[in-house]
């Protein structure tokens, strides 16, 4: 969900689009796996959740990571919000009903009455304004999220008609607003507290909003200890009551460690955890437990350095090589532990125009006498002598790059050397911390093949399409591959400003003909979103939009 | 010939004493024995591994070459518990746990023996320098191993090979950085010490040049406190070293290194133990040893332990 | 010299020591070639300007020379700089992990020194029997063990073989902190009357700071035990037996006294090893102090925060060292401050 944009991009796609901004995939369901005979349950009215890293901020107006944003979307609310697992319906929230105008750009939302924030003050239209301008004027520094809301609105947008009634006009018509509106960002904040805080000052992040926070959803703040955990207890003036299935206690813990999460998950501390891909053999089988698994659109990719100073890396047949050598299925088995699945090209399995890539069948698949050939064709044979072996590119190694503590990755990595070794081409695996291997990536060319995942910012083909194989002078080639292709980067904004379904997906098909004989990147595959939880655990779904509501969880076994 | 003996007679009397005060310590001979075996594990790897890694030649960031090993992965056999086959079990790639561990000796000893005899260099002509000369020499000097000597080892070589960057090299440069000023300040000490006593006042007095003072008289009697701080510090080396590598700044990945090995067995804990018990094994017998070695050095050095 | 003169002096002292230290980390963690900038803006999807005002920020975009001379003129202003990790001053986030670390440090104290002293004792006055052979034992072991690999063999024994601790943490899930006088769990606890507090804050407690004051005890065991062999080989020793006193006078009333001189000394210095050992077991322990933190901030190149947490460690061991000489002179009245 942490996603910054590409204003430029947008402009085009935008209104065309039904665009959900943060968006779920299209198909196939949740797989969960039950056992037999069921434990006592521990803590039955707290939930815990056992995670790694911890949020930057608890500040709507700041927040834009998932940890951060999870906890904004359970203290506060937005005027309109999402249910369950359902991406695509936009339902009522702090707003009771709303209308837009036929120039569908004046929006006008009813607000719901007697709600009141967790210290008591009442919730009306000025709060709204308030919120919605606040984090237009701070334009929060520190993470650059006000984006989502200045694409679209500006200080004069939100109008006060009474005290339950706002109108919001747009600069220009934007086919997600509704989206915009249930994204954390547009969370209501109480003015009254912010304003004995420290008020709003332009271009500046409010300190104490930062670790702060009284809003009027379902849970307030306990407490939180920096890398340790966070609590939320239940407001208890929450409008929505609390009759009904609901835990009282939320308690989010900050484990770094992989063993230690395993261990929570299984003794039945934690009710939820995040596990590695490695470890799920740890908590699989296990009673009580359960590997809760989701489509995701996180694709995981291998990119080539083509301005590389090892100039065959410019050499398309020796890429196309290499992306024979690159051994799928045990990225699958062994780095993924079969929850990946595999990707033609830059669009995604559960996006539209999926289909145009060769109809879905990856071109690629691990055949090393194929790479031979093609290697052996192109003049690169096997010459150099050392240590009894004969190597291609006189000895020169192939620099294989991947940041540490990523051990998929790695598994990838040491994999991909041992095939490269055996058909007589030389490589150094190596790794280094993630400020380190980002300025390998974006300020040096001293590398050669690396590896990187992408998220989506929204609904559409052109949010993969374009930073992948688009050219860096057509505002794409975001992993610095410097790849570009003229009718690829053609295609590409012809798909961008067209509605037309023929056409769009005709110029994806002629974009994926050229890029995938020319490969800039290994097309890896596609993640699944997994994640360890008790079976106790009751009203949970996995929704992209709002990954946690704790508010429908409870525990109690079915 | 003769003559020499007679005049170091006292001296090699005083070694024959030492060597059998030695030979009577078990625990001593212990350490001895352990780092004997080691050296003979590290000479003997080909013979004693079942597995071998492959050496590649690859040029580095330097623009230098040099050769790594290469591990050959079998993920079918990842993870298999100690047996006939593998004595230490399997790692999460299917490689010998048991056959890294016997190369690893080699990484290990090399680490601990530049970082020493490097960091010993520096420090014994910086600080035998400093402490024959005294001066403005000394005080810089001094100032200077002050600031290093005020932040522990663990954390000042943490903040330079963090810097550095990932590689075994980088780990015993940050070492090296970190220990000189350890052996700059005994080896002034031993001097400031030495420099006053009679025999060196005679050689002084006939003339005798400052070099040949410091090699000849000073030098050789301070070697047995530095050869007891050495054989200490080789231990507490691979201790930092080992550490520096399971936080993740070490060794590259793939490569037998025992700390980096604990590390990436660290995830597998709960369903193999044995990756992260064996080459912890193998580095508490390896310091022991050294431990053992250099305690009973010192025992036998030390007049006022000698009873 | 009086004692006073003497600790201002040698505070002075701790001046340029300490310029010296930030001169070390600062060119450390400057030339390194990354681009914290980007991680810290959110990684391949950063915005440009975001990128250039972090940039700005940290003053990236200046010379070398000049950014040091910014960050020592906030270190002036107590400002150690933005934890970019953590999204908060350097100064807020040591002052939070500082005191869960001094917990650690002082219960890991509390451990290693009256069992070093006590070992040290019945080692040396039973020297060469059994007695002795198993405590020297523990003791060589004690400092030759790597500490990570000890807290991991730890854990997977009584966290998961046998699960009498637990794994991580300071208290237990759902276990609310006790009210805040100290900032350490088990004081408080104690003042504000929370007795569960209290014993989940010390189930907590035990296995890392047994894990981190192992080695201390091993070293101090050893130098207690040889300084008691030392002092009890002395003349005065044999005088005083010679004198007729009982073996438990001569041990406990004179040669005790003078084997505890080297002792404090040894366990002084060994506080460098307790904060680098902190950095290893509070990761593994998941121990929410400044040795994670400082893990974390060198892996994600948070440069200010490892600057900060080097430049604190720096103070608190040459002051421990300061009050190591102290007590040595209380101790031992022939040593006299500032002699040399």
């Amino acid at each position: 969900m942490r996603s910054f944009g590409k204003k430029d991009v947008k402009a085009g796609v935008l209104a065309i689009l039904i665009c959900a901004m943060f968006i779920c995939v299209g198909f196939s369901g949740c797989t969960q796996q039950q056992q037999q005979g069921n434990p006592e349950i521990k803590n039955p009215t707290t939930y815990v959740r056992y995670d790694i890293g911890e949020p930057r901020t608890l500040d709507p107006a700041e927040a834009y990571d998932s940890a951060s944003t999870d906890m904004v979307f359970n203290i506060y609310e937005t005027l309109v919000t999402y249910h369950g697992n359902d991406t695509k319906t936009i339902y009522p929230s702090l707003a009771t009903n709303w209308t837009v105008g036929s120039d569908q750009e004046t929006w006008t939302f009813h607000l719901r009455q007697g709600v009141k924030f967790s210290n008591g003050d009442l919730f009306n239209a000025s709060d709204v304004k308030y919120s919605l301008d606040r984090v237009l004027t701070i334009n929060s520094p520190d993470s650059g999220v006000a984006w989502i809301l200045s694409q679209c609105m500006d200080l004069n947008s939100t109008t006060i008609l009474d005290p339950y009634t706002v109108q919001i006009k747009l600069k220009n018509t934007y086919g997600g607003f509704l989206a915009l509106m249930a994204f954390s960002v547009a969370s209501i904040v109480d003015k009254k507290i912010v304003e004995a805080n420290g008020g709003v000052i332009a271009n500046t992040d409010n300190q104490w909003m930062k670790e702060h926070a009284i809003g009027t959803g379902p849970y307030k703040l306990d407490h939180w200890t920096h890398n340790s955990e966070i609590v939320l207890k239940k407001n208890d003036l929450y409008w929505g009551g609390w009759s009904g299935n609901h835990v009282d206690t939320v308690v989010v813990k900050t484990a770094d460690e992989a063993s230690t999460r395993i261990l929570a998950l299984n003794s039945g501390d934690a009710d939820f955890a995040y596990i590695p891909f490695e470890n799920l053999v740890d908590i699989q089988n296990k009673t009580g437990v359960l590997i809760y698994n989701s489509p995701s659109y996180n694709t995981v990719n291998g990119i080539f350095n083509t301005q590389s100073e090892n100039t065959f890396m410019a050499n398309k047949d020796v890429r196309k090589a290499l992306s024979y050598v690159f051994n799928y299925q045990s990225a699958i088995d062994d780095a993924f532990n079969g929850y990946l699945f595999l990707s033609p090209g830059a669009i995604p399995k559960g996006m539209p125009y999926y289909e145009t890539q060769n109809n879905g069948v990856p071109v690629y698949n691990h055949n090393l006498e194929k790479a031979a050939e093609l290697l052996n064709a192109s003049g690169y044979t096997q010459t150099t002598m050392f240590k009894g072996k004969l190597y291609r590119f006189n000895n020169t190694a192939i620099r294989i790059w991947y940041n540490s503590g990523n051990s998929e990755r790695q598994k990838m990595a040491l994999s991909f050397q041992q095939d490269l070794a055996n058909i007589g081409i030389n490589s150094i695996v190596s790794t280094e911390s993630w400020p380190q291997y980002l300025n390998r990536l974006y300020n040096t060319i001293d590398w050669d093949f690396m590896f990187l995942g992408w998220m989506p910012d929204y609904n559409d083909p052109d949010d993969y399409v374009a930073p992948f194989v688009g050219s860096a002078a057509n505002g794409g080639d975001t992993f610095h591959t410097g790849w570009a292709n003229a009718t690829v980067d053609r295609m590409i904004n012809r798909a961008k400003f067209n509605v037309s379904t023929q056409i769009r997906g005709d110029s994806y098909a002629t974009a994926f003909n050229i890029y995938i004989n020319d490969p800039s990147l290994i097309y890896i595959g596609q993640e699944s979103y997994t994640r360890g939880m008790r079976t106790w655990l009751q009203g949970y779904s996995y929704n992209p939009c709002i990954e946690y509501y704790y508010y429908n969880y409870y525990k109690a076994y079915k | 010939m003769d003559d020499y003996l007679k005049k170091h007679e006292s001296r090699i009397k005083d070694i024959r004493f030492m060597f059998h005060l030695f030979r009577k310590s078990l625990l001593s001979m212990i350490g001895l024995a352990i780092i004997i075996a080691l050296l003979l594990v590290a000479l003997f790897a080909p013979f004693i591994a079942k597995e071998h890694p492959t050496y590649a030649e690859v040029s580095t960031e330097q623009g230098t070459t040099q050769v790594e090993e290469r591990w050959e992965i079998h993920f079918d056999k990842k993870l298999l518990p100690p047996s006939t086959d593998h004595f230490f079990g399997t790692d999460d790639y299917g490689r010998d746990i048991f056959s890294m561990i016997v190369y690893g000796s080699q990484t290990s000893l090399r680490i601990c023996i530049l970082v020493i005899a490097i960091s010993t260099l520096i420090g014994v002509v910086l600080g035998g320098l400093a402490g024959y000369f005294g001066g403005v020499l000394d005080e810089i000097l001094m100032r200077i191993t002050d600031v290093f000597l005020s932040i522990p080892y663990l954390i000042l070589a943490l903040a330079i090979a963090a810097a550095l960057g990932r590689s075994i090299d980088h780990i015993m440069e940050a070492m090296i950085i970190t220990w000189w000023p350890t052996y700059a300040r005994l080896m002034r000490g031993q001097v400031l010490t030495i420099r006053e006593q009679p025999f060196v006042e005679a050689a002084r007095s006939v003339g005798a040049k400052n070099s040949r003072i410091l090699l000849h008289h000073i030098l050789p009697n301070s070697l047995a406190p530095l050869l007891v701080q050495i054989t200490l510090d080789l231990g507490a080396v691979l201790l930092v070293a080992a550490g520096l590598s399971f936080i993740g700044l070490g060794a590259s990945p793939g490569t037998a290194e025992w700390g980096l090995m604990i590390s990436d067995g660290r995830s597998f804990m709960f369903h193999a133990w044995w990756y992260v018990t064996f080459p912890g094994l193998a580095i508490l017998l390896v310091v022991l040893g050294f431990n053992l070695l250099g305690d009973g050095l010192r025992d036998v050095t030390d007049p006022k332990l000698r009873r | 010299m009086k004692t006073w003169e003497y600790i201002v002096r040698r505070l002075l002292l701790l001046i340029p020591v300490l310029i010296g230290v930030t001169i070390i980390t600062f060119t450390v963690s400057h030339v390194i070639p990354a681009d914290p900038a980007r991680a810290f803006a959110g990684g391949p999807k950063a915005q440009p300007e975001t990128i250039a005002r972090i940039r700005a920020e940290l003053h990236l975009d200046k010379p070398l020379w000049e950014q040091y001379f910014y960050y020592m003129n906030d270190l002036i202003h107590l400002n150690l700089g933005k934890s970019f990790l953590e999204n908060r001053t350097v100064t807020t986030a040591l002052a939070q992990y500082f005191l869960a670390t001094f917990e650690l440090t002082i219960f890991a104290t509390i451990i290693a020194i009256p069992f070093g002293i006590i070992g040290g004792i019945i080692s040396a006055i039973r020297q060469n029997k059994l007695s002795d052979h198993i405590t020297r034992i523990i003791a060589i072991v004690g400092y030759s063990l790597p500490i990570f690999w000890l807290a991991l063999m730890l854990q997977y024994v009584f966290a998961y073989q046998f699960p009498i601790f637990p794994l991580e943490g300071r208290l237990s899930v759902g276990m609310t902190s006790p009210t805040t006088f100290t900032g350490f769990y088990i004081l408080d606890s104690i003042f504000s009357g929370n007795g569960a507090a209290l014993i989940s804050s010390l189930h907590h407690l035990l296995l890392p700071a047994f894990t981190l004051g192992f080695a201390e005890l091993a070293i101090i065991l050893r130098m207690m035990r040889s300084s008691m062999l030392e002092v009890m080989g002395s003349d005065y020793i044999r005088t005083a037996r010679a004198k007729g006193l009982s073996e438990r006078t001569v041990i406990y009333k004179h040669a005790l006294r003078n084997a505890m001189i080297p002792t404090i000394t040894v366990a002084g210095l060994s506080f460098g090893g307790l904060l680098s050992g902190a950095v290893l077991t509070e990761t593994i322990f998941n121990w929410p102090g400044m040795g994670r933190f400082a893990a974390h901030a060198v892996l994600g190149l948070d440069f200010n925060a490892v600057m900060g947490f080097t430049l604190v460690v720096a103070i608190i061991y040459v002051i421990a060292n300061l009050i190591v000489d102290i007590l040595y002179a209380v101790v031992d009245p022939r040593v006299k401050l500032g002699g040399g």
